[in-house]
């Protein structure tokens, strides 16, 4: 059952908080190659905004997109699934 | 599961060594089974810390952990304008060529993000630019 947009970003601040936020190693390979870094990613995960047209079913999992900006003002995308850890699975830059 | 001795991540901007890493499949690809806030908050102490000179990349995630612009950086910093920040992050890899008063008013700066407190002698030391370049490493 998909996660509605309010229990979504509960879930998030709680992993957050908790620091249980992973990331698989195609993330980290986008991240170094897109010039992104891990603060970058968690403060749209915190303050992003919950793309539900993305969002969706894949791989036996459902997978939540969510767009904000890093603190510089650059455009990102952050595709996560949430289990008892926030999986990081795909992060998107501006240009993507 | 698979235990990597010393993993070399880069996901904050700069290596950082991870020693007795842990990792854990995801359908065919695997992730660092790290806690994230500890991971940065560890990271972050260590720079803080340590007499290490610092590299453009690591002042990119010091300011973005503490969440600041680069104006705001400058601010904290008393530099008129943001400029020199960007200068200094320009560096990337490489450690920039930045005043020690400077350098002494980030750790300072740093430390109240953290509450913590620095000794007189860290701080002289910051001041007399006796600060090494040396590898950020911490253990899993």
């Amino acid at each position: 059952m998909i996660l509605k947009t309010q229990v979504l970003k509960r879930a998030l601040r709680a992993a957050l908080d908790e620091g249980r936020v992973v990331y698989i190693k195609h993330a980290t390979d986008l991240i170094k190659e897109r010039g992104i870094t891990r603060p970058d990613v968690e403060r749209v995960l915190r303050s992003g905004t919950h793309n539900e047209g993305k969002s969706g079913y894949q791989n036996n999992q459902w997978r939540y997109h969510l767009a904000g900006k890093t603190v510089d003002g650059d455009a990102i995308e952050v595709a996560v699934e949430v289990q008892d850890q926030v999986i990081v699975v795909t992060v998107m830059g501006e240009e993507s | 599961m698979k235990v990597v001795e010393n993993y070399m991540d880069e996901s904050l901007g700069f290596p950082v060594t991870i020693k007795k890493a842990v990792f854990k499949p995801h359908g065919d690809d695997w992730y660092l089974d790290i806690n994230s806030r500890h991971y940065q908050d560890a990271v972050f102490d260590l720079l803080l810390e340590n007499p290490i000179q610092l590299t453009g990349a690591q002042l990119v995630f010091i300011r973005k952990y503490m969440e600041l612009t680069q104006g705001q950086l400058a601010g904290l910093l008393s530099l008129e304008t943001h400029g020199r920040v960007s200068q200094w992050e320009k560096a990337a890899q490489e450690v920039p060529d930045i005043r020690p008063v400077y350098l002494q008013a980030l750790r300072v700066q740093m430390a109240k993000f953290r509450n913590r407190e620095l000794s007189i002698r860290f701080l002289s030391d910051v001041l007399a630019g006796k600060l090494e370049k040396m590898p950020v490493v911490i253990a899993a």
